[in-house]
C-alpha cells in the first residue's frame, strides 16, 4: 500500500468538534457481568471543525453504536464523548442528526418539517420563515413546501431531513446512513448535493455508511471500525471533486475493501 | 388519466350505494303493502315507509318528535364530549405519569370487562334519574370505549421521531406536544368512531329505563300503547343520528389527516 494511507491523527486542539475518548459500549446479555456483550471497546475518535469524517464499517460493528452516543441516545458504558469540549449528556440541539429513515413528522408539511428546531427552540414566526425559506431553497425544493413527507421520493425526503438538520444550526451534523435507502443515481446526487452543502455550510460532519466508495469519495477521513475496535484511520489525500475512476481512489478503495476482507462489502 | 379513473370507481359504487337503499325502502313498501292486502301476519307489525312518514310528520305537527330528538342529541353530544374529554386527559396522564397507570390500569381493566349498561340500575339507585345519570351513563361508556385507543396512539409514536425530536432540542413536553399527541390523533378518531356505538347503545339504555323524553323513551313508549309505527319512527331516527354523527366524525379525519391518506392506490387497475 502506497505511503499517503498511514494513520493520521489530527493533533488535539481546540477547534476538536468530536472527542471520544476511550468509550466502550456493553449490552447486558444475562444475569452474570461475564455474559455481557462489548460492541464498542476503548474507542477513541478526535473529529476536528469542519471535517467530514466516514466510518466505515461491516454490518453490526457498532458504528451506529457509536452514532447513537455521540447524539447522546445512549450512554457510553465507560469513558468520555464531548462535544466542542462539552461532554455530551443526552441528546440536545448540538448535534443534528440524520436518519437513515428521514424521520420526518409525517403530519408536517415539507416547510413546516424544516421549521420545526426553529419552532422548538422558539424562534420567532418572521425568523422561522426566513430559516424556512433559505433551507428550502438550499435543497432546491421550492413549489413543494407544502407537500408532506408521503408525496416525497426519498432523495427528496432525505434532502429534507438534511434542511431540518441544518436549520437548527448544530454544531456537528451526524449522519447515519442516510443514502443507504436510496436508488444508485439519486445516491449519486446526493453525494455531490451534500458535498456541495458541506463545502457551502461549513459544518463538521459524522457519516456513517457501509459503502466503501462512498466513504472515500465523501469523506476527509476515513475511520474503520472492526472487531469493536477503530481498524484504521485514514486521511484521504484527494482533490474534490473526486474521480471514482482514478488510480488513487481505486487503490483506496482497494485498501479498504482489504481491511474490511474481499467481496464482504460491496459497492452501491 | 389515472385521476379520471380513480373518480369513476367512486362514482361507480356511490350509484351502487344509492340504489341499494332505494331498492331495500321499495322492497320494504312492497311486502308491507302485500301483507295489508293478503294478511300474512298483524298488518299492525311492519308498517310501511310511507306510512312511517306519515306518523313522523304527524308528531312533528303535533310537537311531540322534534323535542325528543333535542334532548335525545343533547344528552349525546354532553356525555360523548365529556366522555372524550376524560379519555385524552386520562390518556395523557398515563402515558406521561407511569404511576398512575400502574394504579389505576388494574382498575379500569376490571370495570372495562363489565358492560355499562349493567351499571345503569345501581346509578340510578345512586344518583336518581335525573339527567345527569344519564349522561354520566353515556359519557362513562364512551370514556371505556375509547380510552384504550388514546393511550396506544400515544404510546406507539416511532422512536425515530422521538429521537429526531429530541435532536432538534426538544424538551420531553415538547416531544409529548409535537410528536406524540399529533401521532395519536389518527387513533383518537379511530376511537372515537367506535365508542360512537357505545354511546349510542348507553344513550338508549339510559333513556329506556327511567326517562320520559327521548328517542328510547318514545320506543318504549310506543311498546304500552302498541304503536308499531311510532317504534319504527324513533329506530330510523336514531340510525339516521348515528349516521350523522359517523359522517361527522369522518369529515374531520379526512380533514385533519390529509397526510395520512396515501396518494397513490396500491394497486393499479
Amino acid at each position: 500500500m502506497s505511503e499517503q494511507v498511514t494513520q493520521t491523527i489530527p493533533d488535539a486542539g481546540d477547534d476538536i468538534a468530536i472527542r471520544v475518548k476511550d468509550v466502550s459500549k456493553k449490552y447486558e446479555n444475562g444475569m452474570e457481568a461475564n455474559d455481557d456483550v462489548y460492541v464498542l471497546e476503548h474507542i477513541n475518535i478526535d473529529v476536528r471543525k469542519n471535517e467530514f469524517v466516514c466510518v466505515l464499517g461491516p454490518s453490526g460493528c457498532g458504528k451506529s453504536t457509536m452514532l447513537n452516543m455521540i447524539a447522546g441516545y445512549i450512554k457510553p458504558s465507560d469513558g468520555e464523548i464531548d462535544i466542542f469540549g462539552e461532554q455530551v449528556k443526552g441528546a440536545s440541539r448540538r448535534a443534528g442528526v440524520v436518519f437513515q429513515s428521514h424521520a420526518l413528522m409525517p403530519w408536517l408539511t415539507v416547510r413546516k418539517n424544516i421549521m420545526l428546531g426553529p419552532k422548538i427552540n422558539k424562534k420567532s414566526k418572521e425568523e422561522c420563515e426566513e430559516i424556512a425559506d433559505k433551507y428550502i431553497q438550499m435543497i432546491g425544493l421550492q413549489g413543494m413546501e407544502s407537500y408532506y413527507p408521503k408525496q416525497l421520493s426519498g432523495g427528496m425526503a432525505q434532502r429534507v431531513g438534511i434542511a431540518r438538520a441544518l436549520a437548527n444550526e448544530p454544531e456537528i451534523l451526524l449522519m447515519d446512513e442516510p443514502l443507504g435507502a436510496l436508488d444508485a443515481i439519486t445516491r449519486e446526487n446526493m453525494r455531490i448535493e451534500l458535498l456541495r452543502i458541506f463545502e457551502k455550510e461549513k459544518i463538521t460532519i459524522f457519516f456513517i455508511t457501509h459503502s466503501v466508495q462512498e466513504a472515500i469519495y465523501l469523506a476527509d477521513r476515513v475511520i474503520v471500525l472492526k472487531d469493536k475496535k477503530v481498524d484504521c484511520d485514514v486521511h484521504i489525500d484527494l482533490d474534490r471533486p473526486r474521480n471514482m475512476q482514478s488510480e488513487k481512489f481505486i487503490e483506496y478503495v482497494k485498501f479498504f475493501e482489504s481491511k474490511l476482507g474481499t467481496g464482504t462489502v460491496t459497492s452501491d | 388519466m389515472n385521476k379520471k379513473k380513480k373518480k369513476k370507481t367512486v362514482k361507480w359504487t356511490v350509484k351502487v350505494n344509492i340504489i341499494s337503499l332505494i331498492v331495500f325502502f321499495v322492497a320494504w313498501q312492497l311486502i308491507s303493502m302485500a301483507n295489508e292486502k293478503y294478511l300474512w301476519f298483524n298488518a299492525k307489525f311492519l308498517p310501511s315507509p310511507s306510512e312511517v312518514w306519515l306518523t313522523a310528520v304527524e308528531h312533528v305537527q303535533d310537537g311531540t318528535l322534534l323535542p325528543n330528538i333535542a334532548i335525545s342529541v343533547q344528552r349525546i353530544l354532553l356525555g360523548f364530549g365529556i366522555g372524550t374529554g376524560l379519555a385524552i386527559l386520562f390518556g395523557c396522564f398515563f402515558v406521561n405519569i407511569p404511576f398512575i397507570e400502574a394504579w389505576l390500569s388494574p382498575i379500569f381493566n376490571l370495570f372495562g370487562a363489565i358492560p355499562p349498561f349493567a351499571l345503569l340500575p345501581l346509578i340510578i339507585i345512586w344518583f336518581g334519574i335525573g339527567e345527569s345519570s344519564k349522561v354520566g351513563l353515556i359519557a362513562y361508556s364512551t370514556f371505556m370505549s375509547m380510552l384504550p385507543y388514546i393511550v396506544d396512539g400515544l404510546k406507539n409514536t416511532s422512536p425515530v421521531l422521538i429521537r429526531a425530536a429530541s435532536s432538534l432540542g426538544a424538551s420531553k413536553m415538547q416531544i409529548f406536544t409535537r410528536v406524540m399527541i399529533p401521532n395519536a390523533l389518527p387513533n383518537l378518531f379511530v376511537g372515537m368512531k367506535i365508542a360512537l356505538a357505545m354511546t349510542f347503545g348507553a344513550l338508549m339504555v339510559a333513556e329506556m329505563l327511567g326517562a320520559s323524553k327521548g328517542l328510547g323513551f318514545m320506543i318504549i313508549n310506543a311498546r304500552q300503547w302498541f304503536r308499531v309505527n311510532d317504534m319504527f319512527l324513533s329506530i330510523i331516527i336514531i340510525g339516521l343520528l348515528y349516521e350523522l354523527f359517523f359522517y361527522i366524525l369522518t369529515f374531520f379525519e379526512k380533514l385533519l389527516f390529509k397526510w395520512k391518506t396515501d396518494v397513490s392506490s396500491a394497486i393499479e387497475k
